[in-house]
């Protein structure tokens, strides 16, 4: 069967018996949307390549125990998950060590500190901004676990359930990310109306 | 608002999103890509020597998930396929087409152009089920005087003969007799056992509406001593245990009617010789009872007890 018809699945399992053409066609399936979760995330380029590098280098090295037990899409964005979370705690420290230990670990998780660390422009400054540009400076002032909520879902089409897997929440709780993350979406946007 | 109106709203701030992201000309940059995909190459070599090394484990069937899975479900597949296929063929094997056209052996039932003793006509009877129909054809003493109802065929046993009912009940199933069956060559159905389950269950299944009617014209057959119409009764299906109102049997009617010959006809046929009656009582003890000493001894010999 051509690549380009393969699921991808199928892609991987043809990549564990070595067929590197089946990974590269997977990789540019899904670069775009991966690297957008990625620097959506952590809001920075040079942050995004390396975890862009990271994630990708996991997932070709864990070829050769990949089993189809879930969709591709699920495991993919949990590894991308996974070292986003990782490395905003390095940076965490990192700033942690910089400032003094003044800062209180329990405040917030570290998605949600590294937000608002990284506070961007307010509602006024956004609506000097193309509607495209204003909805993704929406979602980059959305609480950090809101934001990845809405990533995974809207970047990876994960379902509700796969999210909840994939950040190791609660179903409950990742409903109630989402459905917090669209109505200030929608806020945000009316503001920019 | 109604959580229809939710999704929708919610599918058009995804594709809001999603139309926002394909503009954005974020993109990892090419070294990444090339670090990416120089880094695949290299593990899928070594994952294609991996592959092309990798024997296959019966021990681990899931290690060779696609190809145990082919085999385990390929060979059972195959094998109930067969089974529907064939078993049905042997389950409702019938005789070939000629027995419906070839003489019955009915009414006439035992040649036997030679005398032979008692004993020996009802031998067979106590032979093993599992004791060929041929050998016992074949083994078998031409029957006893007392049977002796038709004479000689001139020509060999035909197919038909060889297909004709093992037991009484499996009658229906051939063709009815001729009406000049003294022409017919007998068949030696005293050497039949009342045996096979097969063809029982088939002589089951196929019992005829009037089968009922042939068992009670056999008690009467039997009650008047008729052993010529009771034979041609069995042949044509009459059941041979086929009990009246008081439980009695044809077999029980003849012990207390006396009438030896049918009581050998039945016992040769195959009748129960232990079928008791409504109140307990066995064909024997009603032999006993009468001190019909030659009854009994035909019940003996037959296994009552």
């Amino acid at each position: 069967m051509e690549l380009a018809q393969e699921t991808d699945e199928n892609l991987m399992l043809r990549f564990r018996r070595g067929e590197g053409a089946a990974f590269e066609f997977l990789y540019r399936r899904h670069e775009s949307r991966v690297f957008r979760y990625l620097h959506r995330n952590v809001k920075n380029e040079a942050a995004a390549n390396d975890l862009m590098q990271e994630v990708w280098f996991a997932v070709v090295r864990g070829a050769g125990n990949y089993k189809p037990t879930a969709k591709f899409t699920t495991w993919l964005f949990t590894i991308a998950h996974n070292r986003t979370v990782d490395m905003i705690r390095a940076n965490h420290r990192l700033q942690s060590l910089d400032a003094g230990d003044d800062a209180d670990p329990e405040a917030s998780s570290p998605l949600e500190r590294l937000a608002d660390s990284a506070k961007l422009e307010p509602p006024a400054q956004v609506q000097s901004q193309d509607e495209a540009a204003a909805l993704l400076n929406a979602v980059a002032q959305l609480p950090a676990e809101q934001r990845s909520a809405f990533l995974l879902q809207a970047e990876g089409e994960l379902s509700v359930e796969e999210i909840a897997d994939a950040t190791g929440s609660n179903f409950e709780t990742v409903k109630s990310r989402l459905r917090y993350a669209r109505a200030k979406l929608r806020q945000l946007l009316w503001e920019y109306a | 608002m109604t959580p229809n109106d939710d999704d929708t709203r919610d599918e058009e701030l995804l594709a809001r999103y999603r139309r926002a992201g394909d503009a954005d000309a974020a993109r990892p940059s090419d070294t990444v890509r090339t670090a990416i995909l120089a880094e695949s190459r290299r593990v899928a070599d070594e994952l294609a020597k991996q592959e092309s090394s990798r024997p296959i484990d019966v021990s681990r069937p899931a290690a060779n998930d696609s190809r145990w899975k082919i085999t385990v479900f390929g060979t059972a597949g195959a094998a109930l396929l067969a089974a529907l296929l064939f078993v049905p063929r042997y389950w409702e094997k019938t005789p070939p087409a000629q027995v419906s056209t070839a003489p019955a052996p009915a009414p006439a039932t035992v040649p036997a152009p030679s005398p032979a003793p008692e004993a020996e006509s009802l031998a067979p009877e106590r032979q093993s089920p599992s004791d060929s129909r041929s050998n016992r054809i074949n083994s078998k003493p031409a029957g006893s005087p007392s049977l002796q109802l038709a004479a000689p065929a001139p020509s060999p046993p035909s197919a038909a003969q060889n297909y004709a009912p093992v037991s009484p009940l499996a009658a229906p199933l051939a063709a009815p007799p001729p009406p000049s069956a003294a022409r017919v060559r007998p068949l030696d159905l005293s050497a039949y056992t009342v045996g096979s389950a097969a063809l029982s269950k088939r002589a089951d299944r196929a019992a005829p509406a009037d089968g009922a009617l042939k068992s009670a014209t056999l008690q009467s057959a039997v009650a008047q001593g008729d052993v010529a119409q009771a034979a041609s009764l069995l042949d044509q299906g009459a059941v041979i245990d086929a009990r009246d109102e008081a439980g009695r049997t044809p077999l029980m009617l003849a012990v207390t009617q006396d009438q030896p010959e049918i009581v050998r006809l039945l016992l040769a046929r195959g009748a129960d010789p232990n079928a008791a009656d409504n109140t307990g009582h066995t064909p024997l003890q009603q032999a006993t009872k009468r001190n019909l000493q030659d009854v009994a001894a035909l019940l003996e010999e037959a296994g009552a007890h």
